[in-house]
């Protein structure tokens, strides 16, 4: 793990703000929103193809309106996961805190349920 | 308080919540929101919460698979010729399912003309069968019924236990001896440890 300021000139040095996600879970400096009643135990499993995808993955950027301080943009991308010989499509949101935290939401989505 | 990423309202607040992990409750400090009840959960809480889930000897949850007749007394006949409960045999079947059939190229393929086969040599009025599991079972068959869009974890081991039911029986000769003996192979070995 990076110390806190390797870890600032990192995010700095980052070509892209994907780039940047990618330097967040791979440090491990994510955070999954997600239910309590049934939280997904493997989050974990649906964030780590992240870390394959081309710096140059598509992304949409859109005005943040929730959340607390940080960067005022939420960043919009989807992949896809392959698990037990399943792939699924994964929607994922996110947006960077002022405590160098990549706050995140992750859902899966079905063909006729596209966000 | 914070906006909520999920419901948008106004609700967000750090302290005290609880996630539910099978029957259990793991209590921690961690952003939730109060509305919506989505919690921020961070690498080092799910590690926290592994280990407090590993810590239980009993087990986490209780699923209760529907078989049919037919199939329960396959499982019963299994089950006594490997020297095991019903139960163990099916967690058995579910964790070798799990960890060796998905991994196969043609694994798509194989479990949907296995269930159609299944369907209809196993047919018939069905019962369920309560079976008690630990936390690394229930998280492999979250990620399983997560992933094949299943909607009760009691689905997933319906399928594993249909799937290797067919394999041992293997009347239909669709199934590779190989799979047969990987099969019996896990079974007995964790049957002796056991």
């Amino acid at each position: 793990m990076l110390s806190e300021n390797e870890f600032i000139k990192k995010f700095q040095s980052a070509k892209s703000h994907f780039e940047r996600v990618q330097i967040y879970i791979f440090e491990q400096r994510y955070q999954i929103w997600m239910r309590g009643d049934k939280p997904n135990l493997n989050g974990n499993e649906f964030v780590k193809p992240i870390l394959n995808l081309p710096i140059n993955h598509p992304c949409i950027y859109r005005q943040r309106k929730t959340g607390g301080l940080g960067l005022r943009f939420i960043i919009e991308f989807r992949y896809s996961v392959a698990i037990f010989g399943a792939i699924k499509k994964i929607y994922f949101k996110g947006y960077f805190t002022h405590d160098w935290t990549l706050k995140l939401e992750v859902q899966s989505l079905r063909d006729n349920n596209e966000v | 308080m914070k906006y909520c990423m999920s419901c948008q309202s106004k609700s967000v607040v750090f302290g005290k919540t609880k996630i539910k992990v099978g029957r259990e409750f793991f209590e921690t400090n961690a952003e939730h929101c109060s509305i919506c009840n989505k919690v921020a959960i961070s690498p080092k809480l799910q590690k926290q919460i592994d280990e407090w889930a590993l810590q239980f000897t009993k087990s986490i949850i209780e699923i209760q698979p529907f078989f049919s007749k037919k199939m329960s007394s396959r499982i019963e006949f299994y089950a006594r010729s490997f020297n095991l409960n019903k139960s163990e045999f099916m967690k058995l079947c579910t964790a070798f399912y799990l960890l060796e059939m998905t991994r196969l190229k043609n694994f798509k393929t194989l479990r949907e003309n296995i269930f159609i086969e299944s369907q209809k040599i196993f047919n018939g009025e069905k019962s369920k069968i309560c079976v008690s599991i630990k936390y690394q079972l229930f998280k492999k068959i979250t990620l399983y019924a997560e992933m094949w869009n299943l909607e009760y974890e009691s689905n997933v081991m319906e399928e594993a236990v249909q799937f290797c039911i067919f394999i041992l029986d293997n009347q239909s000769g669709m199934i590779e001896e190989s799979k047969k003996i990987k099969l019996v192979n896990f079974v007995e070995y964790h049957a002796m440890a056991s």
